[in-house]
């Protein structure tokens, strides 16, 4: 079973359609965070149209649209969850202590996250997490869309690119608050995933 | 009265086929036979299928996108006990179970994962069973667990 895993949309339907033009597979886990960014509602008509398994993010946590969503979702033997098992919140990195890792997810099985925004694939032993990236606000220092096709439990990191310059034309004519501070540090900039990870780290 | 179950969406092929927005989750309105209203004119579906999970169906006579697709009141089946159809519930008082007074329903909106009941004022609740504790249509009001509208 192919399985595309888009994490971390962030309300950013350019880089979803870009995404979703790549496609070729049996499922599609939106993982969390779809919204949480500027042109929500147009990417719930995207999502709407998917028929994907949606899990709930922190950013689905406080809008009762999305009070039915799951945690986790299981396919394959693999496990989809926004940032941990029983939590949409944890923070793990590619650098977060092994022993922490375990802690949260326990020593066996194989879990697919996203929530910190770069993508990685641990293995702890019997244990391994991979983090899908993220479709609309990727920490990789580099401004395209992130994601992961995991296939028989195998996952195969994907990147595209996107129009950039539409998005920020659009953006900046929209009446959005944050427009123009979203567009500074996620389209004109990237973000680079030193930082992120740091940032992230020292928050845990 | 006239209950809305779909709005013609974008095209699917180059046959006239179009996806059904927002379309009702009774499967039997996107059968081919099935008939209907589409911005008041009377259609019939002349071929099916499904894209993405979702229906998509031609029709004649060929209707333009955005157009309402309804059904009389009458054409709709009964519903059974704790079943009810989402206009029924717009003007149900909404009740907290603590017996505190939250409003009344003005809408019923459609979500990517649950319903939401729309209060007005910002105050939406999702239709959901740690939510919604009972719908009482002949009553008149629905009884909500306490904390979803603090």
């Amino acid at each position: 079973m192919r399985v595309a895993a888009l994490y971390d949309v962030h309300g950013m339907p350019w880089a979803l359609e870009s995404v979703l033009a790549e496609v070729d597979a049996d499922e599609i886990v939106l993982g969390g965070d779809f919204v949480g960014g500027p042109y929500v509602e147009e990417t719930l008509a995207l999502v709407d149209a998917l028929g994907a398994h949606l899990i709930r993010g922190n950013a689905e946590d406080a809008d009762p649209r999305f009070a039915s969503l799951p945690l986790t979702v299981e396919l394959d033997g693999v496990v989809y969850c926004h940032a941990a098992p029983t939590a949409n919140t944890p923070l793990t990195t590619a650098a977060t202590l092994d022993a922490d890792v375990v802690e949260l997810f326990g020593p066996t099985g194989t879990f697919v996250i996203g929530h910190t925004h770069h993508q990685f694939d641990r293995r702890i032993g019997a244990l391994r997490v991979i983090n899908a990236g993220s479709v609309g606000m990727p920490y990789e220092g580099e401004v395209a869309a992130f994601w992961t096709v995991v296939e028989d439990g195998e996952p195969a990191f994907r990147k595209t690119t996107f129009d950039v310059e539409r998005a920020v034309r659009e953006l900046r004519a929209s009446t959005w608050p944050g427009a123009e501070e979203f567009i500074a540090e996620n389209l004109l900039q990237a973000v680079p995933r030193e930082a992120a990870i740091e940032h992230f780290e020292a928050r845990r | 009265m006239r209950i809305r179950i779909g709005r013609v969406g974008r095209p699917h092929g180059i046959d006239g086929a179009f996806f059904v927005e927002e379309p009702s989750e009774d499967e039997r309105w996107w059968k081919t036979g099935a008939r209907f209203l589409a911005d008041g004119t009377p259609v019939e579906v002349v071929a099916h299928r499904r894209s993405s999970g979702r229906p998509v169906i031609r029709v004649e006579p060929a209707v333009e996108r955005g157009a309402a697709l309804e059904v009389e009141r009458e054409q709709l089946p009964p519903t059974g006990e704790d079943e009810w159809y989402a206009f029924e519930l717009v003007g149900l008082e909404v009740v907290e179970e603590s017996g505190r007074v939250l409003g009344t329903v003005k809408s019923v909106e459609p979500g990517v994962a649950n319903d939401v009941l729309d209060l007005g004022g910002d105050l939406l609740l999702p239709m959901v069973e740690d939510c919604v504790r009972q719908v009482d249509v002949a009553g008149g009001r629905i009884v909500v667990a306490t904390g979803f509208a603090d």
